[in-house]
């Protein structure tokens, strides 16, 4: 692809970041969010190209599997605790398609993360989660459309844990659709 | 020229920093026939007759078994471009000044331009990683090096705190995001060595150490360029993310002591 020159080069890398995050995402555990909030946070970062946010909602975990899966043990989710976190965005398009609002990056943990110990969740059982609060960061660009309006959002959250053993297992989950204010930028 | 990371610092050289390993890299270590008038590089249009030798021992300033690419085991081709292909590709290779958005304190700005310092080298000096890089469909090295080039050239980095664990995100093909809060701004763990933990494919936690910083910078910023050359797909999930972590550290990093550089 180098080989057919820069401008060919640069619209063939361009049409080819137009992904989707995909549905392969572990499915055992429906997350659902409730009271969904976004507010502009201008503290968060001064790059000219990215907007700051504040995320929060309230999230249910449910385990639809048959079998017993291990979640980090929500309780523990405090001072600096890492146990879940928002991995990506997507936003749903008038076509009914989704469309990366905020892409998954590259994880790599300091080496003196503090994980949160699993906590199993039988079949059916269920779980909560109040007033996560995450900085939330996005290309502005990624914001056409969606700025000062109601849009469809889904989340990927990334469920961390250390097993009793002292493995430490992920999980990428995706929350089912939930309807986002987005606020104006100034 | 490759450093041995335990001798570090005992001789002056940061094995991070390939310009520092050769005072007179700038001028392909010959700063009797060659001048640097821009402060940059060695003037391209110089002194070419006769050194077509000195370019398979220092291609572009750095020994060619740097990253560990076994002294020698350069394809060919590398070696049949034309003279003014030559200083074509190494004018492109000799320094990439990567554009960083405004706010960006100066600790942020350093780490960066050593990290970026570094994934050049890995680039330009081991064919496995920029063969991979182009999705193996480079024409040329000098192809595969302009189009590299220009990718890192023209590429934003912004700061910002960022998702958990991430250490960095890939917006578009032009923007790049580094948490400033995560892991690219790890301190060193052990003498120099700095451990990090990463996703493999089977929905775990591994534990993955780097000789430097800057070559743990460094692989944060090729997982990111693999997704500018779209040659990684989205890091969607955990695994993904580990598999393609596992593609940048096997095409362009080698172990010494555990410790991929």
């Amino acid at each position: 692809m180098i080989g057919r020159g820069l401008g060919a080069f640069s619209l063939f890398f361009i049409a080819a970041l137009i992904p989707t995050l995909s549905s392969a995402t572990d499915e055992s555990v429906r997350v659902e969010v409730e009271r969904p909030q976004l507010a502009v946070d201008n503290t968060i970062t001064q790059s000219p190209y990215l907007a700051g946010f504040k995320l929060s909602f309230d999230a249910r975990f449910t385990n639809q599997s048959k079998t017993q899966v291990d979640i980090p043990n929500l309780d523990e989710l405090r001072g600096g605790v890492v146990g879940i976190e928002l991995h990506g965005a997507e936003s749903q398009q008038s076509d009914g398609t989704w469309r990366v609002v905020v892409p998954g990056g590259t994880l790599a943990w300091k080496i003196d993360t503090v994980f949160a110990d699993c906590k199993p969740l039988g079949p059916d059982e269920t779980a909560g989660l109040k007033e996560f609060t995450r900085p939330l960061v996005v290309l502005k660009s990624n914001l056409n459309g969606l700025s000062g309006t109601r849009a469809t959002i889904r989340l990927y959250l990334e469920l961390t844990c250390k097993q009793r053993e002292g493995k430490v297992v992920l999980k990428t989950v995706r929350t089912d659709p939930f309807v986002l204010s987005i606020p104006p930028l100034p | 020229m490759t450093p041995d990371p335990y001798r570090a610092g005992t001789n002056g050289s940061d094995p991070a920093n390939p310009q520092s390993w050769n005072k007179y890299a700038f001028v392909q270590n010959d700063p009797i026939n060659y001048r640097d008038s821009t402060g940059l590089c060695r003037d391209p249009s110089e002194g070419d007759g006769g050194e077509s030798s000195s370019y398979e021992g220092d291609w572009f300033g750095l020994d060619i078994a740097y990253g560990g690419f076994g002294g020698g085991a350069w394809p060919s081709w590398i070696f049949q471009l034309a003279e003014n292909q030559r200083d074509a590709a190494r004018a492109k290779a000799a320094h990439i000044t990567p554009l960083i958005a405004p706010g960006a304190t100066q600790n942020q700005q350093q780490a960066l331009k050593a990290g970026i310092e570094t994934a050049w080298a890995h680039i330009v000096s081991n064919a496995n990683c920029m063969s991979f890089l182009t999705g193996n469909s480079a024409e040329t090295y000098l192809t595969a090096v302009t189009g590299l080039g220009s990718i890192l050239s023209n590429t934003t980095y912004s700061f910002a705190p960022l998702l958990g664990g991430t250490a960095a995100q890939t917006f578009s093909v032009n923007q790049v995001t580094i948490n400033t809060s995560g892991s690219f701004f790890s301190p060193p763990t052990l003498g120099n060595a700095v451990f990090v933990r990463m996703p493999n494919s089977q929905g775990q936690q591994a534990l993955v150490g780097f000789s430097s910083v800057s070559q743990l910078d460094a692989f944060i910023l090729l997982h990111e360029l693999g997704h500018q050359t779209d040659v990684l797909p989205a890091d969607e999930n955990d695994a993904q993310n580990g598999t393609n972590s596992a593609d940048i550290l096997t095409n362009c990093f080698t172990q010494n002591g555990g410790l991929y550089q």
